[in-house]
């Protein structure tokens, strides 16, 4: 009996989404760490030359303090491999006890730019094919660029119009819903508007190990998300939620509240309220990071599409 | 005469006047041994009780007026008026006695009183107890949040207040050219903003706090207690006296500053390396003014730069380079700071202004030291925040809060605060430079020295503040 299971297809594909800057690039460069910090045995692996140097690449910029360059308008396609266990029921000798299962979910993450999601390079037909042949969505929603800019809506929304046009004639949309399962990340936590707002609601329960602050999956990072929505610069920001309901099925819609770098945890005194920035400007003015990197609620959103997809 | 009847004189004589309405008369009649007075008491425009006296029957020797001829004058006279009538013991059987029985003859209802002799003196003493019809205040001075002086008034007696009432102030006196302070007091009527000036005095006073009682002689009149020099009438007008309140008062209204702490930031931008050398050049200009003084203060020099926030790498404290030496010591060891050379600014934008402040409250409180302690501080960059601000601006690596150790400094070390700033912009001037400064802020390119000297407490030709200025520690 194989041990062990591969998705097939690109089908299986999950797709990073989200406006420019969202920190797309910044989230798969701390996918490495953030495996690397649990102890549940989960790895990332590059299923071929191109994407293990890019893992590499990304992970050891991102350890070293600096951000990863975006991706612009070319899609990086990374074909990785999430190794690991997982307790399964095994046959009908083992019907009551479940025994470790080793596990590969496909990631074939393509990290298109922001700007191939603009309505105004739609007819680039290659980015809509990957998110027509993909089931799993992590859709990155950046609060600060929403608050400064609030252009999330605009790349939502067309990107959504093209997509059901695809399906329309599909029997897997005969619900009026996409067959997708979506992540729905809330980027930037440890941003200070964004953890105050999460501060302010009551969301935020100490981390167990660090006690830098988390906001549970589910029911309050939607909260969070509804609330960080209506303080978007363009007034549209009140629509993104309503809008991603109405396209995916709320069974196949999970919600995170993610930061790829962190907060700054000072290693002598721990995690401090007052200084959790992580970010600052080195001497010579360029953004890095400052401590460690602590990625928050990274790998979690693609285990949870991995193993939904896995299940299908 | 027999006490009761003085009484009794004296009794309707303050009733008669304590009811007397403004822009109305009170006639008093004194009937004396060889004379008839005819006094009219009136309040002036502030409520204070005045008199006329009018001759109606002349002195011995003159010419005497028929009998009836006076009775008809006087009685023509108070016709308008309330009216008493004071006789003097003395005139019993008297020429004016006549005219007494004249009066009491003539039909009109009279208010006549037996009294000691002389009327005059009793007139005075009621006319000293009247009880005020206004509320008596000081022009005073207090600061404003500009760093401006703005008149205001200390109330000191209330309307009904009597003599030798006594109100306690704590008043500031700064002293200096043009003049001495004046205590001017003012009436003013209740539910009225019109002030009336009741006197101006002034007298030779030091500068610094005095404990004053204010005494209520009589109405219009208030004398003060408790200062080295007797009070006299000052000389000048209402106008004059105004025009001598400075723009700005702090520079004057301080006391010396016997303790001087000089700080000069040490980061500079990287394209202007010599910028640190300038902020030197400022706080040499300033000791070198000093070091001949007599009454030179004690210096300090500490210099800061900024958070680092390097991995292993420890923050220092900001250096003390001088502490409460004299202006020589400082200037050399600004020779020092200055061969160490500038620290590049980092991107943090912003300097530790809050360390500084620790190191020097640290300090303060392990000196024996007396005396007012002013700061300065010479640089650009505003202090690193006790917390994340949204600025991204790191914390103070110790969390130190600059408002809470100004604040500490001020109230209980009395500390003055001032700065040079690298970038003042009188239009548009620094925010947090403009809340650190107690006074005016300078700028580094051209520093007026007689001002900054002002500004620090160090100048001994400040000029002194027309009205003094009320403590309210």
């Amino acid at each position: 009996m194989a041990a062990q299971r591969e998705t097939e297809g690109s089908k299986a594909n999950i797709v990073m989404w989200g406006a420019p800057t969202c920190g797309k690039t910044t989230f798969l460069a701390a996918l490495s760490i953030a495996l690397g910090r649990q102890s549940e045995g989960w790895k990332v692996i590059g299923a071929n030359d191109q994407s293990t140097r890019a893992l590499v690449t990304l992970t050891t910029q991102l350890s070293d303090g600096v951000f990863p360059k975006a991706s612009g308008a070319v899609i990086e396609h990374y074909r990785w491999r999430l190794v690991g266990q997982e307790l399964r029921r095994g046959g009908w000798k083992s019907l009551f006890r479940r025994s470790p299962v080793g596990v590969q979910f496909g990631l074939d993450l393509a990290d298109l730019g922001g700007e191939g999601y603009s309505p105004r390079r739609l007819t680039q037909k290659e980015l809509i094919d990957d998110l027509v042949n993909s089931r799993g969505i992590v859709f990155l929603f950046d609060p600060v660029r929403e608050f400064e800019k609030g252009d999330a809506f605009e790349y939502l929304f067309g990107v959504l119009s093209h997509l059901s046009q695809h399906f329309l004639e599909n029997p897997e949309f005969s619900s009026g819903l996409l067959p997708h399962h979506l992540a729905i990340c809330i980027t930037k936590f440890d941003e200070l508007r964004v953890l105050e707002t999460a501060e302010k609601l009551g969301l935020t329960q100490p981390d167990e190990e660090e006690h830098f602050p988390r906001v549970d999956d589910g029911d309050d990072a939607r909260e969070l998300f509804e609330k960080l929505c209506e303080v978007s610069a363009s007034g549209y920001g009140g629509m993104i939620l309503n809008t991603l309901e109405q396209y995916f099925a709320p069974e196949r819609t999970r919600y995170f509240v993610t930061s790829a770098i962190g907060f700054h945890v000072d290693p002598r005194l721990g995690y401090d309220p007052d200084d959790h920035q992580n970010v600052m400007t080195d001497e010579k003015g360029f953004t890095r990071i400052r401590g460690t990197v602590r990625p928050v609620n990274v790998m979690e959103p693609l285990l949870w599409l991995g193993r939904r997809l896995g299940k299908k | 005469m027999a006490e009761p009847e003085r009484g009794l004189l004296r009794e309707a004589l303050g009733e008669a006047v304590a009811r007397l309405p403004d822009g109305r008369d009170l006639a008093v009649v004194q009937i004396g041994k060889s004379e008839i007075f005819l006094w009219k008491v009136y309040r002036d425009s502030l409520g204070v009780p005045r008199t006329k006296r009018r001759t109606v029957l002349p002195a011995a020797g003159e010419a005497c007026q028929p009998l009836e001829g006076i009775v008809y004058d006087i009685l023509d006279n108070v016709r308008e008026s309330h009216a008493l009538f004071a006789v003097e013991d003395s005139a019993r059987g008297s020429a004016p006695w006549k005219v007494l029985d004249g009066l009491r003859g003539s039909g009109r209802a009279l208010r006549d009183f037996v009294c000691p002799a002389p009327f005059v003196d009793l007139l005075r003493e009621v006319l000293a107890e009247d009880p005020l019809t206004r509320m008596y205040e000081l022009v005073t001075l207090r600061r404003t949040p500009g760093g401006g002086a703005e008149m205001q008034t200390t109330p000191l007696f209330p309307v009904g207040a009597q003599r030798g009432e006594t109100t306690p102030l704590t008043l500031r006196f700064v002293s200096g050219p043009p003049g001495p302070p004046a205590l001017a007091l003012v009436a003013s009527a209740q539910h009225a903003q019109a002030f009336g000036l009741l006197s101006v005095l002034s007298g030779p006073v030091e500068s610094g706090v005095h404990t004053v009682t204010a005494e209520l002689v009589r109405p219009g009149r208030v004398r003060f207690e408790g200062l080295p020099a007797p009070l006299a009438e000052d000389p000048r007008s209402w106008n004059e006296l105004v025009s001598c309140l400075p723009e700005r008062l702090e520079p004057a209204a301080r006391p010396r500053t016997e303790h001087l702490v000089c700080a000069v930031e040490t980061s500079v931008p990287a394209a202007d390396p010599e910028r640190l050398k300038e902020r030197i050049a400022r706080v040499r200009q300033l000791l070198a003014g000093l070091a001949d003084a007599p009454d030179a203060p004690r210096v300090s020099l500490l210099s800061y730069g900024s958070h680092r926030f390097a991995w292993g790498v420890p923050e220092q404290e900001p250096p003390v380079w001088c502490w409460e030496g004299g202006p020589e010591d400082a200037l050399e060891r600004l020779d020092r700071l200055a061969a160490r050379g500038p620290q590049t600014q980092t991107p943090q934008r912003a300097a530790e202004v809050e360390c500084a402040l620790a190191v020097i409250g640290d300090r303060l409180e392990r000196s024996d030291g007396t005396g007012r302690t002013t700061l300065l501080f010479v640089g650009e960059r505003p202090p690193f925040p006790r917390r994340n601000q949204v600025s991204g601006l790191l914390p103070c690596p110790r969390r130190r809060d600059w408002r809470l150790l100004a604040d500490d400094l001020r109230e209980r070390r009395g500390a003055g605060f001032a700065a040079i700033c690298d970038d003042h912009d009188e239009e548009d001037p620094p925010e947090f430079w403009t809340e650190f400064s107690d006074g005016p802020l300078f700028g580094l390119d051209a520093v007026d020295l007689g001002a900054l000297r002002a500004a620090l407490g160090l100048s001994t030709s400040a000029r002194g503040l027309p009205f003094p200025l009320v403590e309210t520690e």
